[in-house]
């Protein structure tokens, strides 16, 4: 662990060194390296040390049952999670946890899990977005926990907005969340909204021109003339990047549901990406990428940066998650940020903050686990008890769902996750939960990008990746069946207390 | 005749042949060997499987996976979005491998020069392949940013506006050259050892002869690094065909902007891993294996003629 | 006469010199941005313009990343897999290539082609079949996976040695096989010295190739204490953000005792890769 030092005294020597011969700059480059060898193998000596450090441990020594759960999560939440694991550990002497690390290679694709499923040697626990479930669970990778839910007596209403609904479908639950992810609070840059001459403390109300003059200069457009500024040609500030909100198929959710619009329709058989109002939001879109010049030049989002471009001061409103609000907020401390909820449109929205949707991740048991028992008992844990979302909250950081818990509480009066709590309680949506919303994410990514860039018109765009969307889910309903009524996961989620008369 | 003989009547077959003949089949045999269970243990079960999934609408576990016969195959034909990914494999291959052959022999042939610094030089060039893939594309984002990057900051120094790179759906695929051709070390390494088996004697008699640089290049030095030059250029179409990783860390394997960068190895990928579409997927893989074979066969039969070498 | 060679070698010499040095820095653009970056704030690494230089150079980055990151076990663990994946793919690629190059039998060129073909077929489909093999003889969770196929000849290092065996004069070969000698001690006692340097080439190679696999360790190990330096290096790519600091500082370490054993063992790669002293 001494590398800096190491390096600090390989400098040192090379500037006091004279004019240092070939061979003597080559001594010194070996010996720099066999010190950061050495250095490095002074790790390997710590008792423990690797286990303790990184995004994976071993299960703590002498249980009578060990499980293993797969983390797909890179530092720093990843650690936060074998925190979690380890808190865990402590309140639970009979079992001990092992966290292996199973990161995201593209777009969400754990290629670690999902090979050690199809491969028939799954680890215990392993994490999976809702709306994969569908899919999933019918194509039998996944162990039903209705039976265990219900004997311990957990209820979706345990849980906070739409995160219980949406894992009860058809009554039947398959993953349970244990982190929220409300995509997404609005945050602005109060000195930028200043300089342009723009109240510090109000973002705008409205997305685009709702036809009432009065409420022209509340809209993001107005604000837009007013924070665009080229140089050389360039954009060198702009007021918000609408198809920038982390990926093509992100932001089309994001502002479709802004404008009022539906992913999915009313009975639940059928993604309606070219439902009329996304049109209108990807044609606002497109039209605010046209005036504002040049969008091929601007940079998208991370996972490729370490700070989100908003952090930079150029831009002038952002939606953002919660991991790169944190870091923004840690590197930049002195930046002036205001936060609350997301412009909408009427008619079809009716109030601030209506195009989030809830994302996040949740534990299941990979069907062919050794020890669903106790695979269970860390999920229930983790998912389902105060101690364990609130460890969740203090060692990873994200904000929890469950409501009885001290977490929640904590972030609604923290200053940096109450937008987070405000949208989460007031958030109504998610990306359809179907066996076609992984197709429809490709889809969009693809159709929506086009439209931005002038390729194709938007009614096209939409058209087409809901149409290929829904002949994906179509053949596969014809290969799996079609055990699952979504009309009735949709019911559940339009009443959103599970109370469902028929469907 | 004798592959016919042989089977109907080996023992006769053998009898028949020379006694080199027959030596020579056993030591072939011998050698062999390795090659013969590497194959049998590692190759045929998963090729076969793969196979046998292109016929049927297998997903992630092989819960209830009917047969399809063709379907896939044909399906493929009609798959717009596995056309363009064909197109876009084709392109970043055609401009990335001359180009990367290209520069690796001028690097070479450069620092088979005796220039002061050699070392130091080749090891610059090749310190890129040195570097993990996962943190070299992490590096590359923030030189193809065109906000914060390095590179558009760099072409102003030279008065030139640089363009959006991955943001921008024109620029993406050069963007993947420029980042694959950047890692050439290992060719770099191949041509330096190729031009090593260039006879001294034979550029000297050239240059006495009064041919002129160029000739001296083409007429001498080509003929003795052509076996590695084919090298290359097989080698390089077949991983270009298979083109992927650039990708994963450079657009996070969306295919943005506008599905610019959706190559068919992640197209392929994207329908096993995400769609668990195995069937499609394996069915796309042996169509790309029948693509590479052709064109690899295409290449043997365009240039094989005129590798020269030296043992024969 | 003799001054308009001079002069000529001087003009040679300073172009070729300016050619090196623009390709140079072309390629070392990249790494010297990371090596600084290793040295950055956030802040500063997402400067806009671009801020080359920093008067705020922290070592935050590498005290993190080397709390992340074990990197002496890492280090180990990878050559573990690397040294015996070198050793076994260059004897075995040397030997099937020896028999492919130089051997005149039937099923020569066939087999040439079964080989090449094998690395035709796109990895994402044979993966989980390949696991599944695997954990039936219980290779999971080992690093047998990643190091047994290697000892069964390398298509890409069968091709490349190959290449260089066709290169070798007849008459070398055919002289110990008039004295007798068996194929087996032509390829050891004759093609292997004199392939040398090309094998140091191949485990070169190798020893990139499984410094910087990411999938293979990921897929089949399990256990953090077996992981290697590329696996690792992935912790520092979050879902939304990298810690591009930390992730640089440690690149920067890795790279360095690469770098240098490559500096000093280049001539071997290179020059000693000629088999120009037997050339007719």
């Amino acid at each position: 662990m001494t590398s800096p030092h190491t390096f600090r005294q390989v400098d040192d020597r090379g500037g006091g060194g004279g004019a240092p011969s070939r061979r003597r700059a080559l001594g010194l480059m070996g010996g720099a390296a066999a010190a950061a060898f050495l250095s490095g193998c002074a790790v390997v000596s710590v008792p423990n040390g690797v286990s303790t450090v990184g995004l994976s441990k071993g299960a703590a020594p002498g249980r009578k049952k060990n499980i293993e759960v797969y983390n797909n999560q890179g530092a720093p939440t990843g650690m936060g999670v074998v925190e979690m694991a380890k808190a865990f550990e402590a309140s639970h002497p009979d079992i001990g946890v092992k966290v292996t690390y199973s990161p995201i290679v593209t777009q969400d694709v754990q290629p670690k899990l999902l090979t050690a499923i199809a491969g028939g040697q799954p680890p215990d626990v392993g994490m999976v977005g809702q709306e994969y479930v569908p899919m999933w669970s019918r194509l039998g990778m996944m162990e039903e926990l209705t039976p265990m839910v219900h004997a311990a007596g957990i209820k979706e209403t345990d849980y906070a907005g739409i995160a219980g609904p949406r894992a009860w479908i058809d009554n039947r639950v398959w993953a349970l969340q244990w982190e929220g992810d409300p995509n997404f609070p609005l945050f602005w840059n109060k000195d930028l909204f200043e300089k342009a001459g723009l109240d510090p403390d109000t973002p705008p109300t409205f997305v685009t021109d709702t036809g009432n003059a009065a409420d022209k200069q509340k809209t993001v457009d107005y604000y837009a003339g007013k924070l665009l500024k080229h140089t050389g040609g360039l954009i060198s500030q702009i007021a918000i990047v609408p198809w920038d909100v982390y990926g093509f198929a992100n932001s089309m959710y994001t502002w479709g549901f802004s404008f009022g619009g539906k992913f999915l329709s009313a009975d639940g058989t059928k993604l309606t990406p070219e439902h009329p109002l996304n049109i209108k939001a990807l044609q606002w879109m497109t039209a605010y990428a046209k005036a504002a010049g040049g969008v091929a030049k601007l940079a998208t989002t991370p996972p490729g940066l370490t700070l989100h471009p908003f952090a930079g001061g150029h831009i002038g409103m952002a939606p953002l998650v919660g991991a790169n609000f944190q870091a923004i907020r840690t590197a930049q401390p002195k930046m002036r940020i205001g936060g609350g909820l997301l412009p909408y449109q009427p008619p079809g929205a009716s109030a601030a903050g209506q195009g989030a949707w809830l994302g996040g991740w949740s534990f299941f048991i990979p069907k062919g686990a050794r020890d669903p028992e106790a695979a269970w008992e860390f999920i229930r844990w983790t998912t389902a008890t105060n101690a364990g979302a609130t460890a969740e909250y203090k060692k990873v950081g994200y904000i929890p769902v469950y409501s009885n818990s001290d977490g929640l509480r904590a972030a609604r009066t923290d200053p940096n996750m109450a937008p987070y709590w405000k949208t989460l309680m007031s958030l109504k949506n998610q990306r359809p939960l179907t066996p076609g919303t992984s197709l429809l994410a490709n889809s969009m990514e693809k159709y929506v990008s086009s439209a931005v860039f002038g390729q194709m018109s938007a009614e096209d765009a939409l058209h087409t990746a809901g149409k290929e969307a829904n002949d994906f889910w179509q053949a596969f309903n014809k290969q799996v069946g079609t055990q699952l009524t979504q009309a009735k996961a949709m019911a559940l989620l339009r009443h959103g207390n599970g109370q469902v008369n028929s469907a | 005749m004798s592959a016919a003989q042989a089977f109907l009547n080996p023992r006769r077959w053998w009898r028949s042949k020379t006694p080199m003949y027959r030596r020579n089949y056993k030591w072939g045999l011998v050698f062999a060997t390795p090659a013969f269970i590497g194959l049998a243990w590692f190759f045929a079960y998963p090729a076969i499987a793969s196979i046998v999934y292109s016929f049927s609408n297998r997903t992630m576990t092989g819960a209830k996976t009917q047969w399809v016969g063709g379907t896939n195959y044909s399906g493929l034909f009609k798959d717009s979005e596995w056309w363009s990914s064909l197109g876009n494999t084709f392109y970043i291959m055609v401009l990335a491998v001359p180009i990367g052959i290209v520069v690796a022999v001028i690097l070479a042939l450069l620092l088979n020069l005796k220039v002061r610094g050699q070392s130091f030089y080749r090891t610059i060039f090749f310190l890129p392949s040195i570097l993990p893939v996962v943190a070299s594309g992490v590096v590359w984002l923030y030189v193809f940013n065109p906000q914060y990057g390095v590179l558009n900051n760099v072409l102003s120094w030279f008065g030139i506006n640089g363009p959006g790179w991955l943001q921008d759906p024109n620029w993406a695929k050069p963007a993947l050259v420029i980042f694959s051709v950047w890692g050439l070390g290992n060719l770099m390494v191949i041509m330096l050892a190729g031009l090593q088996e260039v006879p001294q004697d034979l550029q000297e008699q050239a240059m006495v002869d009064g041919a002129n640089w160029w000739h001296r290049f083409w007429h001498v030095t080509v003929p003795f690094i052509s076996p590695h030059l084919m090298f290359a250029l097989i080698t390089g179409v077949i991983a270009g065909f298979q083109y992927f990783t650039p990708v994963y860390v450079l657009t996070n394997g969306s295919g943005d902007p506008a599905g610019a960068t959706m190559v068919s190895g992640v197209y392929l990928y994207q329908n096993a891993f995400q769609n668990f579409k195995v069937g499609y997927a394996s069915a796309m893989a042996w169509v790309l294996f029948i693509i590479i074979a052709v064109c690899t066969a295409l290449l043997f039969k365009l240039f094989g003629k005129r590798v020269y070498y030296g043992g024969e | 006469m003799l001054q308009s060679v001079l002069w000529r070698r001087l003009v040679e010499k300073i172009a070729s010199h300016a050619i090196l040095l623009a390709f140079s820095f072309c390629f070392f653009i990249p790494l010297l941005w990371m090596v600084l970056g290793a040295f950055k704030t956030p802040a500063d690494l997402n400067a806009t313009p671009v801020k080359w230089f920093t008067h705020d150079i922290t070592w935050d980055n590498f005290s993190q990343g080397v709390q992340t990151f074990p990197m002496g076990r890492y280090v180990l663990n990878t050559l573990i897999i690397a040294v015996p994946s070198m050793i076994g793919a260059a004897v075995s690629s040397s030997f099937i290539a020896y028999g492919l190059a130089r051997i005149d039998w039937p099923l020569r060129k066939p087999l040439f082609v079964v080989i090449l073909a094998t690395m035709m077929i796109p990895y994402y489909v044979t993966m989980v079949p390949l696991f599944q093999m695997f954990k039936a003889i219980g290779w999971v969770g080992t690093f047998l996976p990643l190091i047994a196929p290697h000892f069964f000849g390398v298509a890409f290092y069968v091709f490349l040695l190959r290449q260089f065996y066709m290169g070798i004069p007849r008459s070398l070969t055919d002289a110990a096989r008039v004295d007798g000698v068996s194929e087996i001690g032509i390829w050891w006692r004759i093609v292997l010295p004199l392939s040398r340097p090309a094998l140091a080439a191949v485990m070169l190679f190798q020893f990139l190739i499984s410094w910087s696999d990411l999938l293979g360790p990921l897929l089949y190990l399990s256990n953090s204490n077996l992981y290697t330096v590329s696996l690792g290096l992935t912790y520092f790519r979050g879902e939304y953000a990298t810690a591009f600091g930390p992730l640089m500082a440690v690149s920067a370490i890795l790279i360095v005792p690469v770098a240098v054993v490559f500096f000093l063992a280049q001539r071997t790669f290179i020059q000693g890769i000629t088999l120009s002293g037997i050339k007719e």
